[in-house]
């Protein structure tokens, strides 16, 4: 197997698995209530008054829409990119709970799991795939080609 | 720049299917709501008759009432011993337990999490609305009193364990009854603390 072939599967795989969790994650949060996913994102107390509740509106669709066109590969590259962008907020909002010591829910997949140290490795862990997602690009044939 | 233009065009996308899809939804989301239900601040009245950690178990003995306004499933892994569980977002309709407990001149103690957080002032203006007249913020919440290695109950029942002599048919957390419960009084040897 040649090097290409290796970092196409890489890619490939990590592209697969990105997609297969922020589907379920986009989906679970659509199917909940909306009023819930606002009031997980308000309980970070991070982000701006005026966007809790557009980002409660959106950003399940973010994570689906980006997932749906990782499974096939298209424009793979800015699909990623933009779970890699949501992955280090995530990152970023969930460490500062664990600092402020907020007794909050993680809102990750619509369950009720308090944010902990987990959810920090868990998220870095996806970020990592979608870094591995980007960087297998160079290897395609064409870029964001199907696969 | 090809990646920028298509990482915007994947956001429009989105936006345009989330709006889609919150138009047709019957709990529909408002996109725009005032600062202040958003992230809501305790007045300075309610600052101003808030209770300290300290004085909680003297205001059992003369008789308060704690009710816990976060999720049931946060009140189960850890509460005030004797804390009443009635979720914020359930209080509205579960108005009968706050009287089933708690005269409306009685003295009423609410807290959540902890200071980000503003459950209990939603149960505040509810209870308010609905004539109780003595109602003191533990804004502190579940954070100040788990840090402060408190003794604290688990379960769904708010008179669980730390009452070794209450009577068989004492209702639990969340069950309109006139019987009112008994106080958490001073820590209990029963009672445990969290891992």
């Amino acid at each position: 197997m040649t090097r290409v072939h290796v970092w196409l599967w890489v890619g490939r795989l990590a592209r697969w698995t990105l997609a297969a969790v922020f589907l379920y994650a986009g989906i679970v949060k659509v199917l909940e209530d909306p009023a819930a996913v606002a009031q997980q994102i308000r309980n970070y107390r991070l982000a701006p008054w005026w966007s809790v509740h557009p980002l409660a509106i959106v950003l399940p669709w973010v994570e689906i829409v980006a997932g749906l066109l990782l499974v096939p590969g298209i424009w793979a590259t800015a699909a990623a990119s933009l779970l890699a962008g949501l992955n280090v907020v995530f990152i970023a909002a969930v460490s500062w709970a664990l600092h402020k010591e907020l007794h909050i829910q993680c809102g990750c997949f619509g369950d009720d799991a308090m944010v902990s140290g987990a959810h920090v490795a868990g998220n870095a862990v996806l970020l990592g795939l979608a870094l591995l997602a980007i960087a297998s690009r160079r290897f395609q044939p064409q870029s964001d080609a199907l696969v | 720049m090809q990646h920028v233009v298509r990482v915007l065009v994947l956001l429009a996308i989105a936006a345009g299917l989330g709006a889609a899809a919150n138009a047709v939804r019957p709990g529909r989301l408002a996109w725009y709501v005032s600062r202040e239900k958003v992230y809501r601040e305790p007045t300075a009245e309610q600052r101003a008759r808030a209770i300290a950690r300290q004085e909680i178990p003297e205001a059992l003995e003369r008789g308060a009432v704690v009710f816990d306004a976060r999720p049931e499933e946060q009140y189960a892994q850890g509460h005030l011993p004797g804390a009443v569980n009635v979720p914020a977002g359930k209080a509205a309709e579960q108005i009968d337990v706050f009287y089933a407990y708690a005269a409306p001149d009685g003295e009423v103690i609410l807290y959540c999490g902890g200071d980000e957080c503003d459950d209990s002032l939603v149960v505040h203006d509810l209870l308010a609305q609905y004539g109780f007249t003595n109602i003191r913020l533990y804004l502190g919440g579940w954070r100040d009193w788990h840090k402060a290695d408190m003794p604290v109950q688990k379960g769904l029942d708010p008179a669980g364990e730390i009452h070794a002599d209450e009577p068989a048919d004492r209702p639990a957390g969340g069950s309109a009854s006139s019987e009112q419960p008994g106080r958490s009084t001073t820590p209990a040897s029963t009672q445990e603390a969290l891992p």
